[in-house]
């Protein structure tokens, strides 16, 4: 109701406590910018170390995820991202996918 | 704040707590009864003399049968209660509104956490399953998210950043060094510190706070009974508790430079115990000091320090135990490790000592001898932007 977008979706609104009133809205193309980071070299990863950071998108939204296809020595504060589908864990032969942030080229 | 406080109308009365560590020589059973022998003697008082139990642990036994078994109770009442990292702290307010209603006149509040059998170098506790979409960052890097955000926001070099989170792991073994509960008993250099094998972000091996073993225990009734136990009481000022809507992971609002919910826990408290100046009226605080950085950012969300200066202060020696305002006296979880459940209780432990001048002298603070009476203890579970806070405090002195 108020337009507070939540990542991942909830039922009941962080920012006027409205209760089953969310509107689903597409972000996989929209843009966002890190908060903050880490670099975890003890959580697992198909592809470690776990880049760790909070994604800030544009128009509002807030996520935490995995940052992939980065160098870890090069993320900062301020680093442009996009969404990528990836695969987060495999167990017994079956795949989890999810959304990781990427840095956009070009604009660090 | 919807909260009344109790202030002045309960009083601890005994306590006790085991060393912490590796000990592999103890079981959970032991460890409880070793915590409840020191503390019934501290009290003087018979374990049935004592009317019902609290007992805090996250995942070293559930239902008060943990308890009751070893101690082999007589039928008495036993609540058995988790609330992450500040379930020790949790267990002594509980057990404090329990004795403040009436409804006991002796109760006692036990933590314990026997970390080291799990076979895993970290907290345990049992979590529901999740949707397997969750980063699953570990602990130490969840926590490694302040420190960018810290020194990006007050303009703090990487380098000098890294000086001042040492800073803080040196002074914390330090004063646990002279600490034979300790779980670690030894100085270690800035150097040693600083050049240590990084964990998560600028997080190092010791920038985090050991894994260990424990139990601590305290015996509290209505402040009016106090004196038949003791003629040094601790009188519990104030007991905040508030559990936060995990704002941070999904609030641009947020910049991971504080904890909103130890913000709010600390006013409740202060407004409780009727403190305007926490770092002027406070003779010490022991701060839940899991990762270098959540100490940092504790000074300023605790009143302490202004924004954006604590690290000067860190720097500056004011929370050194010679300081302005000693902070983690007793060594703090860098040296004492972090059996969830005993930690809130430790703290406490630690005010029991000092605000009643019985540490050694070798370790007893100046501050107390200045006259200053209140000590506070601070106990946090979860991350940054997602976490329960409890700010308590106790005095050697009723109120005026």
């Amino acid at each position: 109701v108020c337009g507070f977008r939540h990542l991942p979706p909830t039922r009941v609104c962080l920012n006027c406590h409205a209760i089953d009133q969310m509107e689903p809205e597409r972000l996989a193309e929209v843009g966002g910018t890190v908060a903050t980071f880490t670099i975890d070299r003890l959580a697992f990863s198909l592809s470690p170390p776990v880049i760790g950071v909070v994604v800030d998108f544009d128009g509002g939204g807030r996520y935490r995820c995995e940052m992939t296809d980065a160098d870890p020595d090069a993320v900062r504060i301020g680093t442009r991202v996009g969404m990528t589908f990836r695969r987060i864990y495999t167990a017994a032969g079956v795949h989890n996918y999810f959304w990781k942030a990427k840095p956009i080229e070009g604009t660090n | 704040m919807a909260s009344k406080g109790i202030r002045d109308r309960v009083a601890i009365v005994g306590m006790g707590c085991t060393p912490f560590g590796e000990r592999w020589d103890k079981g959970v059973e032991d460890l409880l009864t070793d915590a409840t022998k020191e503390t019934v003697a501290s009290a003087g008082v018979a374990l049935g003399d004592i009317d019902a139990f609290w007992l805090g642990t996250m995942g070293s036994g559930v239902s008060g049968i943990t308890l009751s078994k070893p101690l082999k109770l007589d039928y008495k009442p036993v609540s058995r209660l988790e609330n992450f990292c500040a379930t020790g702290s949790e267990a002594f307010r509980n057990a404090c509104y329990a004795v403040a209603s009436g409804a006991y006149d002796l109760a006692m509040a036990i933590g314990v956490e026997k970390l080291k059998d799990s076979g895993y170098s970290g907290l345990v506790g049992v979590r529901p399953v999740g949707d397997g979409t969750d980063p699953g960052l570990s602990s130490p890097a969840a926590f490694s998210f302040l420190a960018p955000a810290y020194a990006h926001k007050y303009g703090v070099d990487p380098e000098e950043m890294k000086d001042v989170l040492t800073r803080i792991a040196w002074k914390n073994h330090r004063n646990g060094a002279v600490n034979p509960r300790a779980q670690f008993r030894k100085e270690v250099s800035l150097e040693t510190i600083k050049a240590s094998p990084l964990v998560a972000g600028q997080l190092g091996v010791f920038d985090c706070s050991g894994v260990s073993d424990g139990s601590a225990a305290a015996i509290v009734c209505r402040a009016s009974d106090a004196h038949r136990y003791t003629d040094h009481p601790l009188y519990v000022k104030a007991l905040s508790f508030v559990a936060g809507p995990a704002a941070g992971p999904i609030d641009p609002g947020y910049d991971y430079t504080t904890f909103p919910e130890v913000v709010r826990s600390a006013e409740d408290a202060y407004r409780q115990a009727g403190i305007t100046d926490p770092r002027a009226e406070l003779a010490m605080a022991e701060v839940h000091d899991c990762f270098t950085p959540t100490e940092l950012v504790l000074m300023e969300d605790l009143g302490f320090a202004e924004r954006g200066t604590a690290w000067k202060e860190v720097l500056a020696g004011t929370f050194d135990r010679d300081g302005e305002l000693p902070v983690n006296p007793d060594g703090g979880l860098k040296s004492f490790g972090h059996p969830i459940g005993a930690s809130g209780l430790r703290m406490l432990f630690e005010c029991w000592l000092q605000l009643r001048r019985e540490a050694p002298p070798e370790r007893q603070i100046a501050s107390v001898d200045a006259g200053r009476t209140l000590g506070l203890t601070h106990n946090l579970g979860g991350a940054p932007g997602e976490c329960v806070s409890f700010v308590g405090v106790v005095g050697s002195e009723p109120s005026a």
